[in-house]
Parts: structure tokens; C-alpha cells; sequence
């Protein structure tokens, strides 16, 4: 080949004599020297032992016009093309003259397949119609022109008219579409990536994207095949390497592959300060632009801040159709996590279908900051408080699994979704928290059925380990992981196990400095990494709280009938109460909260009215007004003369029970013979407990009261064998001392006076 | 003529553990529950062709009684698992390990 240089490395001269880069000064690329290699013909490698000045001349022409050509090959390569292309009408004009129409109408009729070739093949690479379309008119009117020539010849003033217009025009069409602009700026950020994956160490890929973010610029490359992977240049030091070659910080650089296709890398160069200014929040700037109360859960997710990097807002879901989203927080001491909750809380009060329920029994920052909009919260020192409002939330999703009857929670202002927010957990479940046995078969009943029944549990921590969290039903059962500072990558793997599979930042180390840093890792592996809205001022936002004041949204009634103490604190609206009292046939009362006693239910009503569902009075809008249930006993929750809503509910309670008795009573996983179980209640009837470890059992239950007291609690409180012990509390038990709860591991054991009123034995 | 008499095979074997005790029970209401939904649908089924209330409301009644047999048969199970529940923590207790087989020299 003439003059080709070898391909070698980059930046690697040839290893052949190059017979025009050499006097080009190194001022020409070498694919401008391969395409002026191929255009000039073959005569030049037979050059004349001596030329002569014309020829001379002529090739100095040629290359001098050859250089200049392709320096602009789009444009003076196609008006050069569109030039030559007039004089070559004459050879059709020549050929086509002894029957000129129709070998005219047959060259005309080239122009379709040429028109429609060149549309697919540029469609397919530019994607732009009308680059496409002015490639496919050039390229139809070669064949029209060689049509129009044959019968017309060029040698006449109409014809060369004529053609130099539409040559023009095609000319000018292509010269001024964007899409030529478009690849030059490709072409030229494709030079530049050239040079940092030479560098890099990345000759074989290939820039598919470039995307100027808000602090910098994106690319999406692909690697190829033959190189490195995505997923270990992810690992691997790539990012460092960019870094030196811009000559900015190694965490300013970050590299991630794509979930979708293994050859793809994304690399985002951050070349601006992501973390100088904090994220505003809207409703402090501008109360009027976040009022209470003005959108659905439904609407969409909650705002909680910005990633810096796209001006994306972070979205994190709560509630949507396939129902609650439980969210679990991780961060250390100062992380942000309080921050984060606030941005929460925030949300959910613009929502007119939320109930906000807070928990913190550390600290008590958020009641304390939200106190004015929460529906209820529990500080430090307020455990009782604390379980009495469990004791809620365990009945509601209860009473809203049988509602729901298999289906899910629709939320409306009279049946709203509720928030539990449970912030410092390892106070309310940790290892030592007194009230944890409470708390954890709640929680995991929260996250295991809140879905459902509208009940989302948010819970934060400081550490993603058992020993504060209890049990592992809240990691195994959210939705999104909301991590913000950590103190070291050891902790980050315990937030996030997978965290660096799926090519997430390490929060203790990503956008060092700045507060309000979050990771929201959402279920599958897709997240998002931005900055919390600041609402770390505490009086802006106690003033943010009581300028919303408390929420609109009201529980169902029938639920909150059963809610012990609900209704001494929170009035049942007049509309329902109305409902619940039609029964008597009286006139409705006033909705004072003085009043709202008499909304209870009967005592004297039967179990099944008792456990009854509400799906009619919990899921529309139809039924506020209290008067959808007709003649039937509005003391059900639904009109028992509609089959429909009579058998839906049956359904919801037979699964409730079922659910309840096959939880209540499984299969031992360890096999006991028959016989030995009678032979160890026959040693259990024939015991004589001595009246000092009788006493012993009694004081100590005693002191323990309502909580009761494990077996292996009292078991070491006696000090003897566990056997022993267990011989002497059955004796106690069939005699009737003392009263046992639960099976296996969960069993307690009560004085009778303190026995729980559900599940007693 | 008669339709031909479908076999139906239900065994219930006597249990040796607490274990086999209550997962009979359970199977025992699963059966209840399941024989109460194909009766159920059965009735549904001649209702909606019309069959005259007073002939399937035994039906109704026998669907209501075998969904309450399927809830004492869970009960069984519960209430056998709490009335032993401290005998099995001591028989458990009986449990003694007697050691793991010995590797036999290569």
C-alpha cells in the first residue's frame, strides 16, 4: 500500500518511510495522511526520473487541493463531489442518446434505492431525520441528474442553471444541519477521550457518549471485548489514572459499569466542587410552595434532596400501588440521620392521605422538632407511651389485613398511610433496651405485613447490626436503605453488603466535609447519591412544624375504636361518629372530644363484631359520609345485607386466624416422642415445689409485672438445673401459681393478675 | 343410572412425636378447609343454576361446620403444644449427644 504507515501504538511513529507525512511538518493527523494516500492515484509512486515543471505544478495543485479538502471533508468534500458530478451527465447524455426518454426514465428510477440505502444507512448511526433525509435527497439526485443530463445534455445555460441550484441548495442543506455540528463536537471530545484512555490505558474502547453534567463531564465507553472488563476496570485503579490525567482528586472520578451491558462503563468526571453550597429547603425558602396537606402519597415519592452531580432530586418511595415501602437508615453519630427523617416528616405533612407516628426514645429529636404536626411521638423516658402506641400500630395492621382481605391499602384522608418512624432503634429494640420484647414482634410484624395495610416503618440507627436492631426482618424486608456517614468502610459493609458489586460510593469517605451526604440503595440495586435538604436549624424547624400544625388525615373509626386510648386524645370526626352511632337510632353527637367515649364499642358485642373488617368504611371516598351502608348495621364496618362485602370480609377473617393459629402452633423442628412428653408431665404432676422456690417465683413475677418473665430468666434467678426448673414452673403452671404465655423460646410466664389479655393460654 | 362412586382415601396415622401430632392436626384442618371451599363452590355452583335455596342451605351448613372443624383441629395443635409445653422443654433436656462417628484413617 502506498505510504501507509503501520498501525501501531499511539503516539508511535510508523515503521515504514512516510512519503507525505514527512513534509507535512507532524502538522496533519494520520487519518488525514491515510485518506490523502487513498484519493491520489497510483502515478505518483511512478514518478518520472526527471518531471517536468507542469507536472510538478499539477501534483502541487492536486496535493495543496487534497489538504485542503480534507480539512473540511464534510463540506468541500461534497461541494468538490457535487462539481465533478456535472461534467459526468455528458457520458449519460452520450450513452442514452439513441432512445433518450426511456433510458432517461430508467436512470430516474435508481434514484428510490439510492435514497432509501442512504437513509438506512445514516438513520441508523445519527438518529436524526434530517441529516438523514439531506443524505438521502444527495443521494437520490446523483441517478435524477444522470436522468436529466441524458435527455437534456449539459452544454446548454437551463441545464447548468438548473443544476448549480440544487447543487447549492443540497449543499447549503447539509452545511448549515445541526447534525453536522453535532459531529464535529463528537468527533472532537472523541480526540480528547482519545488521549485520557491512551493514557488510561484504554486504546481498544470506544467513546459511544459524552454528557456535560452540572460539575463536570460523563462518558460512556464502550470497552470492547478483548480488554479489561467493566466491572474490574470498576475495581480497578482507572479511576485514580483519570484523575491524574485531568489532575484533580481520585474521589472526584467515579467509574461504574452498566447493569444492562458488560462492555459499557460510565465515568463521570466531577471537575466542579459538588458539596460548596448546601441544598436549600423549598419550604423554608418559600413556605407557600410546600403547603400541608396539598398532594396524595400516591403523587409520587418523597423529595428528600439533590444529587449535586445531575440535579436530580433524590426520590425516595414510601407508598405506592404495590403498597407500603419500609426504609431503613444508617448512619453514625452526626451522620445525618436526623436531617434525613426531618426531610421525611416534611413530605409526608404536604401529603393529605399521612399519618406521622415518631419514636425516639434516645434522644427524642424528632418528636421534639415535629411534636406540633406529629399524630403521636414518644420521647425519652416515655417507654409506656411508647408501647401503647405499638400496641396501636400492631392492632391497625391487624385490622387492616382483614379489611384488605388480600388486597392493598388505598389511602384516602380517612384511611391514611401511616409513617412509624423509629429513630435511635437500638433504644427501642437493641440488646439493651427493657421494653425490646415488646417492640421487635411489632416491628417485624410491621415490616413483614405493614405493606399491605398502609403501615411503613422507617427506622434508624447508628449501626446496622443485631445488637440495635434486634432482628433482621427490617433489612430483610425495605425497600430502600437510606445510608448517610459512616465511619469506616467495615460499617458500610454491614449498611450495604453488596456495595461494592452494584458500584456504590463509600459514605465513609464520598463527599468528605459536607453534611446532609446520603446513598438511598433501593431494592434491586439501583441508587442514588446526593445531599439532604437542610432542615438542620432546629427552630426553623419547630416553626416549619407548627406553622403545618397537625395533620388533616383521620384514622378509620372503627379502627380507632379499638385503638385503647385513641380516642381521649384524638376526637373522631362527626361524620363517622355519626356512623358508628346509628345503631341507636338517635341523634348523632357532636364530635368534642368530650363526647368521643361513646363511640367505643358495646363491651357486650360478640368476638366477631369485635374483630369484624372495615373494608367499606376504609377504602373510598364514598363512604366519609357515613350513609353508604344503608339499612345494614353500620356497627359491622360494612353492610352485612351486600354478600359481596359480607364475604370479603369473612375471607380476610378466616385468613387472619388461620395465620394466627399456624403461627401460633407449628411443627417442633426437634421431634419429641410421645412418651417421653408423658413421662415428663407425669414427672411434672408427681413434683412437689418447696415453698421457698414457690415464693421465689411469685416475688419475682411480681416484680416484673406485665412484662412477665422468660424461663430461662427465672431459671437462672432460682439457680438450679433448667430441667428442674422446668419441672417446678409446670407444677406452678397446672396448679395454677403462675400462668404461662407463648411456646417455645417466646414463652413467658405472669402472675395471674398480670396475664395479657390476647393469646392467654 | 348411578353415577359411579368416586374413591376417596383419607389415613391418619397414629403419631409417635409431638411433631407428627401436630402436623396431623394441621393437616387434618387444611383438609376441613380445603373439603369446606370445594363444598362451598359445589353450592355456589347449583345456586347459580338454579337450585332451589331450602335443597343446598344443608350445604351452607356444612361448609360453616367443616370451616369450624378445621379451626379446632388448629386449636388441637395449639393447645397440645402449650399443655406440653413444659414437659418437652424436660424431655428435651433428656437429649444426650453420644458423639460424631469417627473419621476412619486414610
Amino acid at each position: 500500500m502506498l505510504g501507509r504507515p503501520s498501525r501501531g501504538q499511539f503516539g508511535r511513529p510508523g515503521n515504514q518511510a512516510r512519503r507525505f507525512a514527512g513534509r507535512s511538518g507532524g502538522r496533519r493527523s494520520r487519518h488525514t495522511d491515510d485518506m490523502i494516500d487513498a484519493l491520489l492515484p497510483d502515478l505518483w509512486q511512478r514518478r518520472p526520473t526527471r518531471p517536468s515543471p507542469v507536472g510538478r505544478w499539477v501534483r502541487e495543485a492536486a496535493r495543496t487541493y487534497a489538504r485542503w479538502v480534507m480539512r473540511a471533508p464534510d463540506t468541500r468534500g461534497l461541494g468538490t463531489g457535487l462539481a465533478a458530478w456535472y461534467p459526468v451527465g455528458q457520458v449519460a447524455h452520450h450513452y442514452a442518446a439513441h432512445d433518450t426518454l426511456r433510458d432517461s426514465l430508467l436512470l430516474g428510477a435508481f434514484a428510490p434505492p439510492a435514497a432509501l440505502a442512504a437513509w438506512v444507512a445514516t438513520y441508523k448511526t445519527h438518529g436524526s431525520p434530517r441529516y438523514s433525509g439531506a443524505i438521502a435527497a444527495i443521494a437520490a439526485g446523483a441517478p435524477l441528474w444522470l436522468a436529466t443530463a441524458a435527455h437534456t445534455g449539459i452544454t446548454n445555460l437551463p441545464t447548468l442553471l438548473g443544476y448549480t441550484v440544487t447543487a447549492t441548495t443540497a449543499w447549503s442543506a447539509y452545511t448549515w444541519s445541526d447534525v453536522l455540528k453535532q459531529r464535529r463536537r463528537t468527533a472532537a471530545l472523541q480526540a480528547k477521550w482519545e488521549t485520557i484512555a491512551n493514557l488510561a490505558g484504554l486504546e481498544d474502547s470506544h467513546l459511544l457518549h459524552t454528557k456535560a453534567t452540572r460539575t463536570g463531564v460523563r462518558f460512556k465507553v464502550d470497552v470492547g471485548v478483548h480488554g479489561p472488563s467493566a466491572s474490574r476496570l470498576e475495581r480497578g485503579g482507572l479511576a485514580v489514572q483519570i484523575a491524574r490525567c485531568y489532575g484533580i482528586g481520585a474521589d472526584q472520578v467515579r467509574v461504574t459499569g452498566d447493569a444492562k451491558n458488560a462492555r459499557i462503563l460510565w465515568i463521570t468526571v466531577q471537575l466542579k466542587d459538588l458539596w460548596s453550597e448546601p441544598v436549600p429547603h423549598p419550604a423554608v425558602a418559600d413556605p407557600a410552595a410546600a403547603p400541608k396537606g396539598h398532594r396524595s402519597i400516591l403523587d409520587g415519592p418523597f423529595v428528600i434532596g439533590t444529587d449535586p452531580e445531575t440535579g436530580d432530586d433524590l426520590e425516595l418511595v414510601i407508598f405506592d400501588e404495590g403498597g407500603a415501602r419500609h426504609v431503613e437508615i444508617v448512619a453514625t453519630n452526626g451522620g445525618g440521620k436526623s436531617n434525613t427523617l426531618s426531610n421525611i416528616v416534611q413530605q409526608a405533612a404536604e401529603c393529605y392521605d399521612v399519618l406521622t407516628i415518631a419514636i425516639d426514645l434516645g434522644k427524642g429529636v424528632i418528636p421534639s422538632l415535629w411534636g406540633a404536626h406529629l399524630h403521636e411521638a414518644a420521647g425519652v423516658g416515655e417507654e409506656d407511651k411508647a408501647l401503647q402506641l405499638l400496641d396501636w400500630i400492631d392492632t391497625i395492621v391487624d385490622e387492616r389485613a382483614i379489611a384488605c382481605a388480600g388486597g392493598t391499602h388505598t389511602p384516602t384522608p380517612q384511611a391514611p398511610v401511616i409513617i412509624l418512624i423509629i429513630d435511635e432503634q437500638d433504644t427501642a429494640t437493641g440488646m439493651d433496651s427493657p421494653i425490646a420484647h415488646r417492640v421487635k414482634p411489632v416491628l417485624d410484624k410491621v415490616h413483614r405485613r405493614g405493606r399491605s395495610g398502609g403501615v411503613v416503618a422507617i427506622t434508624a440507627k447508628q449501626r446496622n447490626v443485631v445488637q440495635h436492631t434486634g432482628t433482621k426482618e427490617g433489612s430483610a424486608n425495605t425497600y430502600t436503605k437510606i445510608v448517610g456517614r459512616v465511619s469506616d468502610t467495615k460499617e458500610m459493609t454491614k449498611a450495604v453488603p453488596d456495595w461494592e458489586t452494584i458500584g456504590c460510593p463509600d459514605m465513609s469517605t464520598y463527599g468528605s466535609g459536607a453534611e446532609g451526604v446520603v446513598l438511598l440503595v433501593k431494592a434491586g440495586g439501583v441508587w442514588q447519591a446526593g445531599r439532604t435538604r437542610a432542615l438542620y436549624d432546629p427552630d426553623t424547624v419547630k416553626a416549619l412544624a407548627a406553622a403545618y400544625g397537625p395533620a388533616d388525615a383521620t384514622l378509620e373509626p372503627d379502627i380507632a375504636a379499638h385503638l385503647p386510648g385513641y380516642t381521649d386524645r384524638h376526637p373522631i370526626p362527626a361524620a363517622a361518629h355519626a356512623t358508628t352511632r346509628a345503631t341507636d337510632n338517635g341523634p348523632a353527637p357532636s364530635a368534642a372530644p368530650g363526647g368521643t367515649a361513646q363511640t367505643r364499642p358495646d363491651p357486650g358485642q360478640d368476638r366477631q363484631a369485635d374483630t369484624a373488617p372495615t373494608a367499606a368504611s376504609g377504602n373510598g371516598p364514598a363512604d366519609t359520609g357515613g350513609t353508604g351502608t344503608g339499612d345494614g348495621d353500620p356497627g359491622w364496618g360494612f353492610d352485612p345485607t351486600n354478600e359481596a362485602e359480607v364475604d370479603k370480609a369473612a375471607k380476610g377473617l378466616v385468613a387472619k386466624l388461620d395465620e394466627f393459629i399456624n403461627e401460633t402452633s407449628p411443627p417442633p423442628d426437634q421431634a419429641t416422642t410421645l412418651d417421653a412428653l408423658r413421662n415428663a408431665q407425669h414427672a411434672i404432676d408427681n413434683t412437689t415445689v418447696p415453698d421457698d422456690v414457690t415464693q421465689a417465683v411469685v416475688r419475682f413475677l411480681a416484680d416484673r409485672g406485665p412484662k412477665g418473665a422468660r424461663r430461662d430468666e427465672l431459671t437462672q434467678h432460682l439457680g438450679m438445673a433448667t430441667s428442674t426448673a422446668a419441672r417446678r414452673l409446670g407444677k406452678l403452671v397446672h396448679d395454677k401459681i403462675i400462668v404461662r404465655a407463648g411456646n417455645g423460646k417466646a414463652a413467658r410466664y405472669y402472675l395471674p393478675a398480670h396475664a395479657p389479655d390476647d393469646h392467654k393460654q | 343410572m348411578r353415577p359411579r362412586p368416586r374413591r376417596y382415601l383419607v389415613e391418619f396415622e397414629a403419631p409417635d412425636s409431638d411433631g407428627e401430632y401436630i402436623a396431623t392436626c394441621l393437616g387434618i384442618g387444611e383438609l376441613m378447609a380445603a373439603l369446606a371451599d370445594r363444598i362451598d363452590d359445589w353450592a355456589e355452583t347449583l345456586a347459580a343454576k338454579g337450585m332451589p335455596r331450602p335443597v343446598i342451605a344443608q350445604f351452607e351448613q356444612a361448609v360453616a361446620d367443616l370451616d369450624e372443624a378445621a379451626q379446632q383441629a388448629r386449636r388441637s395443635a395449639a393447645n397440645f403444644a402449650d399443655y406440653y409445653e413444659d414437659a418437652r422443654t424436660i424431655a428435651a433436656r433428656g437429649i444426650r449427644i453420644i458423639g460424631a462417628p469417627r473419621r476412619r484413617a486414610a
